[in-house]
Order: structure tokens, then sequence, then C-alpha cells
């Protein structure tokens, strides 16, 4: 039993990083209309910069607070030249541009290399007991996915995410109505950059570790896939995506000892989420849960109650 | 000197010159029309001035300042704004979001101000949406208000432009056919709503129409557009009798 709660822990953990990576896809591309298949490499500007900062002995929080800073600096670098592209063009530029920050990482050994970062501090480093670790860590990566739910229904509930909605589906309506569309979308792109290096430093203390492997492309369809099934627009489907496909693929795992099937369960996983990405989005695009429209109070033809 | 004065513009997609070197005025507080057979380049005009292309040469002179080649969301907070020939939408937005977006002086549009002023902006938001929905009612489309545009018909998307037109409070409206694709009476009514901007709040409205009886019923001043030049301009009653205008448009 002990051991049975302490593995759904560690699954919960993952599962709140997870939903915050895919917030940052429900800001970008849900809710901006930002193509963004380069997630992953904040995700790993983040977890390398909080684990190196780590490694010299600083305490956690000020290594987030620096890989915060770095990644949405590294979002902002690439979302001057990048977000003049347009949808497909730019989906292909910060595709590129993860895989040349990781293959990059991958061949300086100074930045880890083919080994990574071992013995990545843990941010409780008192805590001795393995799942007092998960739960100190269930309460941080939930934190974090809260307080960038304060940030994002902040953004989406004001006139801004007005904007931002209007850029998503008429960029050009935005222009002529006055709305610098170009400052728009790099903003959107530096805060969703800051939400994946944040999950990033949280996931490499937890895992003890950061390596390449750790954060190759499919990372990035990963978390698309999770936001388009859960919905794409709102909080509560990026959790719901996360959890749905974490968990699927976590039970396909353990059912792999129990029943026999031809396939292994980890592509049987693939298969599953391609099939299931397909139905949601050719018959309800919006995932599961959509976003609602605005409704203002109209009582016998007047506005207000 | 008028409102908006354009000297020498001219505009070129590759070999093709889709406005020559033309150079037109438009009075302060005037309608005026535009007209010209398909393919003359009264849209493309309408994209110079509202700053979707850059002109090749020439100048936009709005109320004395050169606004040449300045982005379009620079160009309506000078005070311009202009409609497109197919009614523009944001589908998942309510019709009066739709309309709300038009508003000036939003503090809520810029990031910090939505998170640290959100008492500033939701006084603002309120103010907005009851003028808004007054806009609504005031063209009979405001039972939609709550709606998603896509349950508008044709015509009341038309009227969800005027809605948007009427909220932007702009100094020189652009419109690019305001009227098209919806029946002779709504679009009189079309036409006549934006009479109504002009005279009670001092607007200058341009607007490209085919429309003939109606315009020019409407209208002090008519520019005609030909193959990218300026065929001729004059009054209402000057152009029907014109020859010229009459062969490469009016028809015999």
């Amino acid at each position: 039993m002990y051991e049975f709660i302490t593995f759904l822990g560690d699954a919960f953990v993952i599962i709140l990083i997870f939903a915050t990576l895919s917030l940052s896809v429900n800001l970008q591309y849900g809710s901006s209309g930002i193509f963004n298949f380069g997630v992953v490499a904040f995700f790993m500007i983040g977890a390398y910069t909080s684990s190196f900062l780590a490694l010299t002995g600083i305490p956690f929080l000020l290594a987030l607070a620096v890989a915060v800073i770095l990644s949405g600096l590294a979002g902002l670098l690439i979302s001057l030249p990048a977000l003049n592209l347009r949808g497909d063009f730019l989906s292909l530029a910060t595709f590129m541009f993860a895989e040349i920050i990781r293959l990059l990482v991958l061949n300086v050994p100074s930045l880890g290399g083919a080994v990574g970062i071992a013995r990545v501090p843990s941010a409780f480093p008192s805590i001795k007991v393995y799942s007092n670790l998960v739960a100190a860590n269930i309460a941080l990566s939930l934190v974090v996915f809260l307080v960038f739910c304060v940030v994002y229904s902040a953004m989406m509930s004001s006139p801004y995410g007005r904007v931002l909605k209007c850029i998503r589906e008429n960029e050009v309506l935005a222009e002529s109505l006055g709305k610098n569309t170009f400052r728009y979308k790099a903003q959107v792109f530096v805060i969703g950059s800051i939400m994946a290096g944040t999950a990033g430093a949280v996931y490499s203390q937890y895992l003890g570790f950061a390596g390449t492997e750790l954060f190759t492309y499919s990372v990035t369809f990963t978390v698309y896939i999770m936001s388009i099934i859960g919905g794409s627009t709102t909080r509560l489907g990026a959790l719901l995506g996360s959890f749905i496909y974490l968990s699927i693929q976590d039970l396909l795992r353990i059912a792999k000892n129990w029943i026999t099937i031809p396939v292994d369960p980890n592509n049987l996983a693939f298969i599953l989420f391609g099939f299931a990405t397909m139905l949601i989005l050719y018959y309800r695009p919006e995932g599961i849960i959509r976003e609602k429209l605005r409704q203002v109070r109209v009582t016998n033809g007047n506005l207000g109650a | 000197m008028g409102i908006l004065e354009l000297k020498g513009v001219s505009k070129s997609f590759g070999g093709l010159v889709a406005v020559n070197d033309l150079a037109i005025d438009v009075d302060d507080e005037s309608m005026c029309g535009l007209i010209g057979p398909n393919g003359s380049g009264k849209t493309t005009l309408f994209n110079v001035i509202s700053g979707l292309h850059k002109p090749d040469s020439g100048h936009v002179i709005f109320k004395g300042i050169d606004i040449t080649g300045l982005p379009p969301h620079e160009i309506f907070q000078k005070g311009i704004y202009r409609t497109f020939q197919s009614p523009q939408i944001v589908p998942r937005l309510s019709v009066l979001e739709n309309v709300l977006l038009a508003g000036r002086g939003q503090a809520g549009e810029g990031l910090l101000p939505a998170f640290l002023k959100r008492k500033e902006w939701r006084e603002t938001e309120s103010r907005l949406i009851e003028r808004a929905y007054e806009n609504l009612k005031f063209l009979g489309i405001e039972k939609a208000a709550n709606e998603s545009p896509w349950t508008l018909s044709g015509g009341q998307l038309k009227l969800l432009e005027v809605a948007r037109a009427l909220m932007s409070d702009a100094e020189l409206l652009l419109l690019d056919e305001p009227a098209a694709g919806v029946n002779p009476t709504l679009a009189a009514n079309i036409l006549d709503f934006f009479e109504h901007v002009r005279k009670e709040r001092g607007a200058t409205v341009f607007v490209i129409e085919h429309k003939m009886e109606l315009l020019l019923r409407r209208v002090s001043h008519v520019f005609v557009m030909n193959k990218g030049s300026l065929l001729f301009q004059g009054s209402p009653k000057e152009v029907a009798e014109e020859q010229s205008v009459v062969e490469a448009y009016l028809g015999a």
C-alpha cells in the first residue's frame, strides 16, 4: 500500500509538471494561435540552468529565479525574428531552434554532453524519506501550476485576452483595430517560455538529473497532444490532458505485466494517442474542455440584471 | 487641404501597376465616394492608406501628418478605421466582444494593467460594454450580443462592421463596399448609418460602393479610378454626366 501511494504520488508530480508545460502551449497555441513547436527548448533551458546553478550550491529558489529569467530571455530572443513568420514557418523555426539547442548541449561536454548532469540537488535537501520527498514535490509542482493558472486567467479574463483571441483568429483585423500584434505575440511567447522553463527546473531537481534524451522533440509533440485532447484553451484542459495522457501511458505499462498483447505497450500508447488526437481534432477540435463565449447579462433587451 | 491627402501614390505588384501616381484630397467631415471597375485599384488604395501595403512612392497625409508606411495599428490609433469587403469577424468571441475590440483607450489591453489595474479597466470595460450594446441596439442586432458571429446572416455581419466602425470613434472611416451583397433596403440603411455618424460626430466617410443610385444620392464628391489612375473627380451630378466615366464604368 505504501509503495502504491508513493507510486501514485510520483505519477502526480510528473502530471503536474507536464500540465504546466501544457498550460504554456494553451497560452501560446490555444489562446493566441502561436505555433511554438520548440516548447521543449525552453523546458530544457530551465532544467539545465537550474541544474548547473544548484550544483554550485546555491538554493533552489535562486536557481529557479535565474532559470525563469534565462528561459524568458531565450523566448524573447527567438521570438524577435521568428514571430514575423506566419503559422507553419514559425512552427518550423521554433522546432529547429529546439533541435539546435539539444544538439549543441549534446556535443559540448562542458554543457553536460551526452552524459548529462547527474546528481542534481533536490529542492528539498533536508528531506531524506522518499515518500516525504514525493509529497514535497507534489506541493512544489502544484504551487507552480496554480501560480501559472492565476497568470493565465488574469491574462485571458481581461481585454488583453480578448486581443489575443482576435490575433488567434484574425490577425489582420487585430492590426486594423489598432493592436500591435507583434508586441502581443512576443509577450505571450516570453510568458509561455517562462512557464516551460519553470517546469524544467522543477523536473530536473525532482529527477535529480538532466540529459538531452529527456528533451527530444517528442516532448513537444506529447505536450501538444495533451493540450489538444484536454482542451487547448482552458487551464483545466491542460491538467486533464496531462492526466489522461500520462495515466494511460502508465496504465499500459502496468497492464503489460498482467495481460499479453501483441504490441509493445509503449508503441500501443503512441498508436492510441495518434488515433485519439485525430478523432478529437475531427470531432471536437477545441478538446474535451471547451472555451465558453463570455456572456453579458441582458434583461428585457437591456443590459444588466 | 482636406483631412486626407494623397500625393503621387503608386503601388505595383510585380509587373502589375495597381495604383499609379494617384493624387486625391478628401475634405474634412465630408462623405466621398470612390468608384471604378473591378480591378481598378480601389481596395489597393485603401490598403495603402490603412497601412496594409507600403506604397512604392508618394505620400499619405492625414490631418497634415505624413503617415506613409506606418503599420496598420498605428494608423488606427491616429484616427483612421477601415472596413473590409468581406466582413471580418472573430468567431470565438461573442458579437458584443467583436464590437468591444474596436473601443479606444482600453487600459486593460496592456499586459501589466491587465494584472495590476483591474479596478481601473473594469470601469472602462463596463462603460464600453454599455456603448457597444447601445450600438447593437441602434442597428437592431442586439439579440445576438451573446452569440458567436457565426450565427449572424450576411446582412447582419455587415451591420456588425457598422457597429465596430461606430465604436472606433475614428475621424476617417474607409469603407470598402459596406453594402455589398445585401438587399437594397438594408444597403440604403447602412449608408444612412454612416451618414448619421458623419453628421453626429463630424467623421469623414470615404466609401467604395458599386450601388450607384445609393451612393450618388449621399456623397458630396466622387473619385473615379480606372486602371490604377484617377480618371475623373467631381460632384455626383458631374460624374454621372461625364462621358469617360460612363464609358469606363457606368455603361451606356
